[in-house]
């Protein structure tokens, strides 16, 4: 019996090295600390040694002198049970909200005092000890009802634009989303759209008035509209990965291949006045031919080209998937797409009223069309090809059009001749990136720069890598194996345009990298979107990539802090010292 | 689970009691007495595990009990309540001091033991002598 107790204790206790003689002095096994952070908030807690824990019952916060201001609320971070009491076996992170119901203004010195009692898991019980800090703070950004409206500001943009669907009357969320529409037509997103409905336009030849281009826009943008209206409801309902099933290599390639005949047609091979089978076939009314085929255009492009997972559109679908109110969700969605495509119906618009009289130039304007629809084309083959490949691609198309536009000609317009040039000096140089082994569009000939450079970035480069994961198993263990560390979550994928702009723009800037040093940075890379994959992003509510997931000390996801979309280098900054 | 704890402190409730624990000036009183046996004054406090550990595992142990008994004078100091004697500080609890009738130290252990590992400290206490 007496063995039976032993050993109960023992696994209870969990005494795990009894005989160590040396305990740490109470300074070292615990380092209290308070500070206020950009909320107003104080962060205040116990930084404790290792093997030491902490009794959560004797872990108090009270205010000694609150100069006016009270406490609102105390954010706990969770505990764990250890021979039968609630303790942290992890430095635990108290947030403490302050109140100002007097209406006080200007910097207030607060007291606040910790009391904490613990004990070393090697055998040590240590005595309570308490610690005052006065902290200094501003009374005029406290509200007089906290924490609702300190809340919210930490909120995620996705929770704030689920909750504006919530809170606010109909047509404020629709004027919102509209908003965010317009917003979103000027993120590179949309910008693939803008050569495809330019050059279904002029496709529809002569005798183009204003109106007819403006209703063919019309056409488009709404095509466009309810495209995203049902994949976003049908994302939203059942929670599926929207853009990734969009993305997939078939499609991709068929919608490759679209683009490729339309530009055959602009260069005149074959007499089509629309790329689709079923416009020959209403073709006897020569009017409606165009809208149906302009309208197929912009049902297929929305889905394929502008699924850019930004905040309003994820917003909407967290909307739909919680409440299943799709008729709202819906009408969000397509008052967004609506928004997203005035842009276009502009550049529609202008697309047929500045469009030349027939003649050499018609042809020509055609020609650059059909140049970037095989732009558009290989765009899209970006999502499944290697980077080689699309370049050489780019490059080969250049190379063809510049020479045909008359880089080397000797008559022709000077202006014209020098763009061409340009061009075909450009697409050489791609060419030659390609056959340098380093390919890249932005600098195709970075490789001639000083080796020296190139080997201090390569060290550089080291430090800031992205362990990979495909499955929630692997995510787990790693995530284990990092508890207690700075932890942040990337949801990527090769096909997913905005996390590119991520890894290019805002994580290859000097200062996100120096502050990114101390996170464990983990990528679930959804490029295959396979069924783990897809239970990835299930287990984590991501509708599709990119996504940014921080977690606490005790691997639990800081929600208020999950960024979806794109974020600018300095935003990005701002939120890292926001956690 | 609190059941099971229950049982231990129950179990350990009553088989503490073979070991005799005194207050400090009883134990040093005691001491004077019988000048072969160590004052063993062990500082503690309630709601510490390690402390739990020695009196709900080490001290009910037969062979413990048996050297405590034959050669040590037990006595018990709770930190919160009762007057801690000059010179005996401590990070924390279990901490044990033994020292002779005339209040000098010969040894100063830190923490909770496993009953071998406590048995043989006593032996190296009663070499001190």
């Amino acid at each position: 019996m007496k063995r039976v107790i032993q050993i109960v204790f023992t696994l209870v206790l969990g005494l795990a090295y009894l005989n160590a003689a040396d305990f740490l002095m109470p300074d070292q096994a615990f380092k209290p600390y308070a500070k206020v952070n950009d909320n107003m908030q104080i962060q205040m807690g116990v930084k404790i040694a290792k093997d030491i824990y902490l009794y959560d019952k004797k872990l108090k916060i009270e205010l000694v002198d609150g100069n006016g201001l009270s406490i609102a609320n105390i954010q706990k971070p969770a505990t764990v049970k250890h021979s039968g009491d609630d303790v942290y076996l992890q430095s635990p992170n108290f947030i403490v909200t302050l109140k100002n119901d007097a209406s006080l203004s200007g910097i207030k010195a607060v007291k606040l005092k910790i009391s904490y009692q613990g004990c070393s898991s090697q055998g040590l019980c240590y005595e309570p000890y308490n610690k005052i800090f006065t902290l200094k703070v501003d009374a005029s950004k406290l509200s007089s009802n906290a924490p609702k409206k300190l809340k919210k500001e930490v909120k995620s943009q996705t929770d704030t634009i689920a909750d504006t669907i919530k809170s606010s009357s109909f047509l404020v969320v629709l004027a919102t989303f509209f908003g965010f529409g317009v917003l979103l037509s000027l993120t590179p997103c949309v910008f693939p759209m803008i050569p495809i409905i330019s050059g279904v336009i002029i496709s529809q030849g002569e005798g183009l008035t204003t109106k007819k281009a403006f209703a063919l826009s019309l056409v488009y943008v709404l095509a466009m509209a309810i495209a995203y209206t049902i994949a976003g409801i049908l994302a939203g309902l059942f929670g599926s990965n929207l853009q990734a099933a969009l993305q997939t290599p078939w499609v991709v390639y068929s919608f490759a291949a679209i683009f490729v005949a339309l530009a055959a047609s602009m260069f005149g091979f074959y007499e089509l006045k629309l790329p689709d089978a079923l416009v020959t076939k209403v073709s006897s009314n020569s009017k409606r031919s165009g809208f149906i085929g302009v309208a197929i255009m912009g049902f297929l492009s929305a889905l394929i080209v502008g699924p850019c997972v930004a905040a309003p559109l994820a917003g909407a679908l967290v909307y739909i998937g919680q409440t299943g109110d799709a008729l709202l969700g819906g009408a969000a969605l397509f008052s967004m797409s609506i928004g997203m495509g005035v842009l276009l119906i502009l550049v529609g618009v202008s697309a047929g009223k500045f469009m030349p009289k027939p003649g050499p130039w018609m042809v020509m304007v055609n020609e650059i069309f059909g140049v970037l629809m095989l732009g558009v084309a290989i765009w899209m083959l970006e999502k499944v090809l290697p980077s080689s490949i699309t370049i050489l691609m780019y490059a080969m198309v250049g190379l063809g059009f510049s020479v045909h536009f008359g880089a080397f000609d000797k008559e022709g317009h000077s202006f014209k001749r020098t763009i061409s040039l340009l061009l075909f000096i450009y697409s050489l140089a791609l060419f030659i990136s390609v056959l340098a082994g380093v390919p890249s569009i932005k600098q195709p000939l970075g490789f001639l720069k000083p080796s020296v450079v190139t080997a201090s970035s390569s060290i550089k480069t080291k430090e800031f890598q992205f362990t990979k994961v495909r499955s929630l198993e692997e995510l787990n263990a790693l995530l284990q194996k990092n508890k207690g560390k700075k932890i942040m979550l990337d949801f990527a994928a090769d096909w997913c345009t905005a996390c590119k702009e991520l890894d290019e723009v805002t994580f290859a800037d000097p200062r996100v990298r120096k502050k990114l040093s101390d996170y464990v940075l983990i990528r679930a890379d959804l490029t295959k979107n396979g069924a783990k994959e897809k239970a990835l992003s299930k287990a984590y509510g991501v509708f599709g990539p990119p996504a940014i997931i921080f977690f606490d000390k005790d691997l639990q996801v800081i929600e208020p802090q999950t960024i979806i979309g794109y974020m600018e280098p300095d935003e990005f900054l701002n939120h890292l010292n926001s956690l | 689970m609190k059941k099971i704890l229950l049982l231990i402190l129950f179990l350990a409730s009553t088989v503490f009691a073979d070991i005799k624990w005194h207050g400090y000036d009883e134990g040093i009183a005691l001491g004077k007495k019988d000048t072969t046996k160590i004052v063993m004054v062990m500082l503690e406090h309630k709601g510490c595990s390690s402390c739990a550990y020695m009196e709900g595992v080490v001290f009910p142990d037969k062979n413990v009990q048996k050297v405590i008994n034959k050669d040590f004078i037990a006595v018990d100091i709770d930190t919160e309540n009762d007057f801690i004697p000059d010179g005996m500080s401590y990070i924390g609890t279990p901490t044990f001091y033994f020292i002779t009738a005339d209040e000098k130290v010969l040894f100063k252990l830190q923490g909770a033991y496993h009953i071998k590992d406590f048995l043989g400290i006593l032996e190296k206490v009663k070499a001190k002598r």
